[in-house]
């Protein structure tokens, strides 16, 4: 199934791209994807649709994954 | 509740304006600003990124949690995007309320709140040793 994916700061610059059409297998799961793209995902937060989910949140077709590398507002 | 992104200089009194009331005799506010030395090198410039979506949706969130603990509802953030020097305000938070004490409690929870939950990066130009992004050091070097 089709996801759109969203990259920002530090992992924007790794992938090269701020955002993507990904292809996932049913399943899938937002901490499973981050370890396939980046090779860790530790430290990392997820939010999909515009909300921040769990790691083992499943990904569901026509969603929005924004990979959040730690923050560091204020 | 009343939240602005902005690539322009900081308005504070748009803040304010927004959250004064005659019932309110305390207004508490928060400016963070760019420092000009971070871990003994000295700082260049800061870049500002956010992730506008999240971010609103978060600070609703945390507004909310405000309202439900403190009572308060008057509220204003500014936050910058893009590049700052050395000096400018990057944030800025505006709380009124009925007296001081819960606005001071609900100003501290704001900011802490914020700091661990706004989608918000920081890009650091520092001498010599370049740019970096905040926090993010340890996934430069984790290609596993």
């Amino acid at each position: 199934m089709k996801i759109h994916l969203l990259f920002f700061a530090i992992l924007r610059e790794k992938i090269g791209q701020a955002e993507g059409t990904y292809e996932v297998e049913a399943g899938e799961t937002v901490g499973g994807l981050a370890t396939r793209l980046f090779g860790f995902k530790e430290s990392l937060l997820f939010a999909v649709n515009h909300q921040y989910v769990p790691c083992d949140y499943v990904i569901q077709e026509g969603d929005e994954v924004a990979f959040v590398p730690p923050v560091a507002g204020g | 509740m009343w939240i602005k992104l902005t690539s322009s200089k900081i308005n504070r009194d748009e803040a304010l304006n927004s959250v004064r009331h005659p019932r309110c005799g305390a207004v508490v506010t928060f400016e963070g600003t760019v420092r000009g030395v971070d871990e003994g090198r000295p700082v260049l410039a800061l870049e500002y990124e956010v992730y506008e979506p999240l971010f609103r949706h978060e600070l609703r969130k945390i507004f909310a949690e405000i309202r439900k603990r403190w009572g308060i509802d008057r509220f204003a953030l500014i936050q910058r995007i893009g590049k700052l020097e050395v000096g400018e305000a990057g944030l800025f938070i505006a709380i009124a309320s009925p007296h001081r004490s819960e606005a001071l409690e609900a100003l501290s929870y704001a900011i802490e709140s914020f700091k661990q939950r706004a989608p918000v990066w920081k890009k650091e130009w520092t001498e010599p040793e370049g740019a970096r992004w905040v926090h993010c050091e340890h996934l430069t070097t984790t290609d596993r």
